[in-house]
């Protein structure tokens, strides 16, 4: 009877870990879309709103829930505070903050640190063709994540759950 | 409090260096008139109408001393600051030459001009800034008030004097006077073009000065179209402009004249005389029933005369 419930307790504790495992690479193809669509709106409240940077970061943040509304909210308020540093550094330093909370792996954060590079210093016309550039970059990573997306949930799910089949046949 | 939050709303445009060195001038900003900066040369204060250096070591101001000389690099953050890491945003407003800030305070910027076919398209290598204090000085039309109204209803008036004479300021409380009633005049509404936000600094849509509570006003749009799109589309009873000149605007008065509405307006000058040779001169003398002239000595917004349609002193 221990056996039972002690292999059950393997099987569903490692099928667990390969669910959750497939839930966060969800969320970070999730997470890279959201990204993408902070840059699109960006884009447009520059070319519609003629928004300053602080306004377009307060406005789009409210189009959002968790990390990405606390960065932008953060980078909204820090950027209208005139703090003493360039907008690199203030973005760079709040993405630094909540880059623990976010899914996305480190070669993805450095696109997302891309942004403070990529603002203020231009003309409208060449304010936009820098977000197109960086929607691009993060369209080839949401490329390559997507195709292989659900391929590699279902691969993770079912690795959970035969490794703990695999390890029950093991001990027992 | 209220110096306080002036006193901030003017650090926070300055390079971080700058700001160290201004903390303890910006403690009367209510003296502050302008503060001046050049690359490579010493900045420069106007302060209680006289200029002054700002000492490098202490910070004070004084007309003989070693004096702070402002860096490239200072200039870059400043701008920076100006336009809030946002240069794209302000792009119409610097191809003018300036930009208006939280506070009303006004950023005139000089360097090199990008033209295109005639037309400014920007200006880069930004290489001085001057920042003029917004200053209100509330009350100031009082004494004019009866001399532009009979029995209680506003009369064409145009107020004239040579640059730096007091002239918007007095519009500006003129306006709000009329918005909010005065005296046996009950408030109406008024309409404001302020092509160059000077009249109520309007900083992201909102008026930075106090423009009465039956004002409205239209941002940074030239005269001519703005005049005619406020007596479409908020029928004012009295139209206000500031620097008015050129067939353009005369046109623009004319059929405001027309239409019932009252005018009151500036316009850059020295005497009845010189105004009515120019182009428009027939404007001056068709429209307007009383002209108040600024004096140009060392007492900005001193009133020199006040006249009526015939020439009649009545100041």
């Amino acid at each position: 009877m221990v056996k039972i419930f002690g292999s059950l307790l393997v099987i569903f504790s490692l099928g667990m870990t390969g669910i959750c495992k497939a839930d966060k690479l969800r969320k970070r193809y999730e997470e890279l879309l959201d990204f993408r669509k902070i840059l699109v709106m960006l884009q447009g409240e520059i070319r519609y709103n003629n928004a300053t940077i602080s306004e377009a970061f307060a406005h789009v943040g409210r189009h959002f829930s968790g990390s990405y509304k606390k960065i932008l909210d953060k980078a909204s308020d820090k950027t209208a505070e005139n703090s003493g540093n360039s907008l690199e550094e203030i973005w760079i330093h709040i993405v630094d903050e909540y880059k623990g909370d976010l899914n996305v792996k480190d070669n993805e954060i450095d696109i997302i640190k891309e942004l403070g590079r990529s603002m203020g210093y231009l003309d409208c016309e060449m304010q936009e063709n820098a977000l197109n550039m960086l929607i691009e970059k993060i369209q080839v990573v949401i490329d390559e994540q997507g195709g292989k997306l659900p391929e590699n949930v279902k691969v993770y799910r079912c690795m959970g759950i035969m490794l703990g089949i695999f390890v029950v046949l093991l001990i027992v | 409090m209220y110096n306080s939050c002036k006193e901030n709303e003017i650090l926070r445009l300055f390079s971080v260096n700058i700001r160290n060195r201004l903390k303890y001038i910006l403690q009367n900003a209510d003296r502050l008139q302008e503060i001046r900066m050049r690359i490579n040369k010493p900045m420069i204060i106007r302060y209680d109408n006289r200029e002054y250096f700002v000492d490098e070591r202490t910070g004070r101001l004084s007309t003989k001393c070693e004096p702070y000389i402002v860096k490239k690099n200072e200039m870059k953050e400043t701008m920076e600051y100006v336009c809030n890491y946002s240069l794209y945003a302000f792009q119409e407003e610097l191809r003018q030459g300036f930009i208006t800030v939280q506070g009303g305070h006004r950023v005139g910027i000089a360097g090199k001009v990008v033209t295109e076919d005639g037309m400014i398209q920007n200006i880069k290598y930004i290489s001085s800034i001057n920042v003029r204090i917004a200053h209100e000085i509330g009350g100031c039309s009082n004494r004019i008030m009866r001399y532009i109204t009979n029995d209680g209803r506003m009369l064409n008036t145009i107020i004239i004097s040579p640059p730096g004479c007091g002239k918007t300021t007095l519009l500006r409380d003129t306006i709000r006077n009329l918005s909010d009633g005065y005296d046996n005049m009950t408030g109406v509404n008024v309409g404001v073009v302020d092509e160059r936000s000077e009249l109520a600094a309007c900083y992201m849509g909102v008026a930075q000065n106090n423009m009465g509570y039956r004002t409205d006003i239209l941002d940074c749009c030239p005269k001519a179209k703005g005049m005619m799109m406020l007596i479409r589309t908020m029928s004012p009873q009295i139209i206000a402009v500031d620097e008015i000149g050129g067939s353009d605007d005369e046109n623009a008065i004319r059929y405001a004249a027309i239409c019932g509405c009252k005018i009151i307006a500036t316009a850059h000058g020295a005497s009845y005389e010189e105004l009515i040779t120019r182009d428009e001169g027939r404007m001056y003398e068709d429209i307007f029933e009383r002209f108040i002239f600024l004096g140009n000595g060392t007492n900005v917004g001193e009133i020199k005369e006040i006249t009526d349609k015939e020439g009649n002193r009545l100041w």
